[in-house]
C-alpha cells in the first residue's frame, strides 16, 4: 500500500513538473530570439522585383478592399511589375463595384475575378485567383494576402529581395494590429502578435524551420507554388500552414522578414476572438493529424522533424492539457500530501515568475512602438489573479503583510483554514482562469457584457482564454464537428503609419 | 535565363542598391541589439530572484 501511495504521488508530482515544460520551452523560444542576428538571410538576397501577381481573396469587403488596393498603388515597388488580382467570392455587397473602380482607375494593374457561385471559404477561393494566375507566364512571384491588411511602402521589396535566392520558396512577413485607438481586446492581440509573430518566427528561423506563414502576408515564389500543385489545401482550416510545410517539405527554405511590416484589423470583442481563433486552432489540431508522419522524425532535406521544433509546437498545442494536469495533481496532492504539494507548487511557480519576467520584458523590447500602447495587457496577459499569484510567489512577506491587513480591516481573522483554503484556491485556479476567461465570452453577448466581458478576461488572463479557445477546439474536432469558415468581420478602422 | 529570374543579373538603380544596403545594415543592427536586449532581460530575472532569495530565502 505504501509503495502504490508512493507511485502515486511520484505521478501526481511528475504531471506538476510537466506542467513546468511549456514554461521552459517558451523561455528556450525566445532564448533563440537573441541568436536570431546569426541566422540572417541577407547575404543570399539582394535587390529583386519579380513579377509579382498579388491575389486577394475578397467576400464582403467594400469597407477595406478599396483602402487597400490603393495602399499597394504606392508601394515602394516597380508599378509595371505589379498585378492586383481581387478573387470576388459571391459578394453581396458592393465589392465587386469598388473593385471595378480600382480597376479603372489602375488600368492594366488591377483584375476582378468573379466566383458567382461562393461560400466555399477562403482556400477555395484562392484556387480560383491562383488557377487563373498560373495559366499566365507573366508571375514570378505572387503575393497572397486578406483583403484588409495594409502593406507598410517598403514591405513588399524587403520580401521580395529573399526569392533573389533560389533555395527560398516562401516569404512572410510580421503582421501588426492597426486598431487605433482600439480597445483592451485588439491591444491583448497587439501584444500577443509580438510574442507569436516578432518573437517565435524568429526564433524559428533560428531552428531553420517556420511554422506557419501568416495568412495575411505569403509570398512565394512561382517554382514553389507549382512544386506544391498549383493550389492551397482544402481539406483543413490552416491552409497557409499546410502550404508553409509543403514547402519545407519539398526542400525549400521559408523566410520570416522581420523588417518588413504589414498591418491588419484584428477582433475587437471576445466572440469575434473567439470565432477567429478556434478557426486557428482546429486548424492546428488537423495539422497535427494532417503531418503525423512529420513530428520528432529526421528529415533529409528540412527540420520540421526537430525535436526543438517538435517541442514548440506540441507544448502550444497541448498547453491546456498540461495546465490541467498540473492543476489537478496539486489538488489531490494537497489532500494526500500537503508538504509536498506546496512544494511542487512552488517549483512550478518559481518556473512562472521566470517565465513572466523574461517573457514579458523581452517583448517589449522586441517591438517598442507596438510595446509603449499594450504593455499594460503585457502585464495582465495571464490575468489578475495570476499576477497576484506570482507577485505572492516574488514577494511572499510583503504580500502576505497586505493580505492580513485587508482580511483584519474586513474583520476577518486569518485563520489556518483561510491559509489552506487560499492556497486550495490558487492550486485550482491554475486551470479554472481558463473557466473564467471563457465567462467573458459568455457574459460579453448579455446584459453588462460591455463591462463584464472585458473584466473576465482581465481576471482570467487573456493567455488562459487563448487555452481555453484551444480545448474548445479539441471538443469539436473529437466531435467530428462540420468546419465551416467563419470570416472575420474588418470595419476598415485601421490607422497605419505613413 | 529570364532578366529577372532569381540569380540574374536585373537591372538594379544605384538607388535601389543604396537602399538596400542601408536597410540590411539598419536591419542587422536591430537584430544584434535584440542579443543585448536578450542579455538584459536574463539579468533582469537574476536580479529579481537574487531580491527573492536574499530577502524570503
Amino acid at each position: 500500500m505504501t509503495d502504490f501511495l508512493l507511485a502515486i504521488k511520484s505521478l501526481l508530482v511528475a504531471f506538476v513538473i510537466l506542467g513546468a515544460v511549456p514554461l521552459l520551452v517558451a523561455n528556450y523560444q525566445f532564448l533563440l530570439v537573441g541568436l536570431h542576428f546569426r541566422r540572417l538571410h541577407y547575404a543570399k538576397s539582394r535587390p529583386y522585383f519579380p513579377r509579382t501577381a498579388i491575389l486577394i481573396p475578397a467576400w464582403n469587403e467594400e469597407a477595406v478592399i478599396g483602402t487597400s488596393i490603393d495602399r499597394l498603388m504606392v508601394l515602394d515597388y516597380p508599378r509595371e511589375r505589379l498585378r492586383i488580382y481581387v478573387v470576388d467570392d459571391a459578394s453581396t455587397d458592393a465589392t465587386p463595384q469598388v473593385v471595378l473602380a480600382k480597376a479603372a482607375e489602375y488600368p492594366g494593374s488591377v483584375v476582378h475575378l468573379r466566383r458567382e457561385t461562393g461560400g466555399e471559404g477562403k482556400a477555395a477561393t484562392l484556387n480560383h485567383g491562383l488557377a487563373e494566375i498560373l495559366a499566365d507566364d507573366w508571375m514570378q512571384a505572387i503575393l497572397i494576402m486578406d483583403s484588409d491588411v495594409i502593406y507598410e511602402r517598403s514591405s513588399l521589396r524587403r520580401m521580395t529581395r529573399h526569392l533573389a535566392d533560389p533555395g527560398v520558396g516562401s516569404v512572410t512577413a510580421y503582421i501588426k494590429e492597426g486598431s487605433r485607438p482600439g480597445n483592451y481586446m485588439t491591444r491583448f492581440i497587439g501584444y500577443e502578435y509580438i510574442t507569436a509573430q516578432a518573437a517565435a518566427r524568429r526564433s524559428q528561423e533560428v531552428l531553420g524551420v517556420i511554422a506557419c506563414l501568416a495568412g495575411g502576408a505569403q509570398l512565394h515564389s512561382r517554382a514553389n507554388i507549382e512544386a506544391i500543385g498549383g493550389r492551397v489545401d482544402t481539406t483543413t482550416l490552416a491552409e497557409d500552414t499546410v502550404t508553409t510545410f509543403e514547402t519545407q517539405k519539398a526542400g525549400r527554405r521559408v523566410i520570416f522578414e522581420p523588417h518588413a511590416t504589414v498591418w491588419a484589423e484584428e477582433p475587437g470583442s471576445i466572440v469575434a476572438l473567439w470565432k477567429q481563433r478556434l478557426r486557428w486552432a482546429r486548424g492546428n489540431v488537423q495539422i497535427t493529424r494532417k503531418f503525423k508522419s512529420v513530428w520528432f522524425r529526421r528529415q533529409s532535406n528540412n527540420r520540421l522533424g526537430s525535436v526543438s521544433f517538435g517541442l514548440l509546437w506540441f507544448c502550444l498545442l497541448l498547453l491546456p492539457v498540461f495546465m490541467l494536469l498540473a492543476s489537478g495533481s496539486l489538488v489531490i496532492l494537497f489532500f494526500v500530501d500537503y508538504q509536498l504539494a506546496w512544494t511542487a507548487f512552488h517549483l512550478l511557480w518559481l518556473t512562472n515568475v521566470v517565465t513572466y519576467i523574461f517573457i514579458t520584458s523581452f517583448t517589449l523590447t522586441i517591438d517598442p512602438d507596438i510595446g509603449r500602447h499594450t504593455w499594460k495587457e503585457a502585464l495582465m496577459f495571464p490575468g489578475a489573479i495570476n499576477v497576484l499569484i506570482l507577485l505572492a510567489a516574488v514577494l511572499p512577506g510583503p504580500v502576505s503583510w497586505v493580505g492580513h491587513q485587508l482580511a483584519a480591516a474586513a474583520g476577518v481573522g486569518v485563520t489556518l483554514g483561510w491559509v489552506r483554503g487560499i492556497e486550495l484556491f490558487t492550486y485550482i485556479w491554475l486551470s479554472a482562469c481558463m473557466g473564467v476567461a471563457f465567462l467573458g465570452k459568455i457574459a460579453e453577448s448579455r446584459r453588462f457584457g460591455r463591462f463584464l466581458g472585458p473584466l473576465f478576461v482581465y481576471i482570467g488572463g487573456y493567455g488562459p482564454l487563448l487555452c481555453a479557445i484551444t480545448t474548445a477546439a479539441y471538443i469539436k474536432e473529437l466531435r467530428h464537428a462540420e468546419a465551416t469558415w467563419d470570416k472575420t468581420e474588418k470595419t476598415g478602422k485601421m490607422v497605419v503609419p505613413t | 535565363m529570364n532578366e529577372a529570374e532569381p540569380g540574374a543579373a536585373d537591372p538594379v538603380t544605384a538607388e535601389q542598391a543604396q537602399v538596400f544596403e542601408d536597410e540590411v545594415g539598419d536591419a542587422v543592427r536591430y537584430e544584434r541589439g535584440l542579443a543585448v536586449k536578450c542579455v538584459g532581460c536574463i539579468l533582469l530575472v537574476v536580479i529579481v530572484l537574487a531580491f527573492r532569495v536574499y530577502f524570503f530565502g
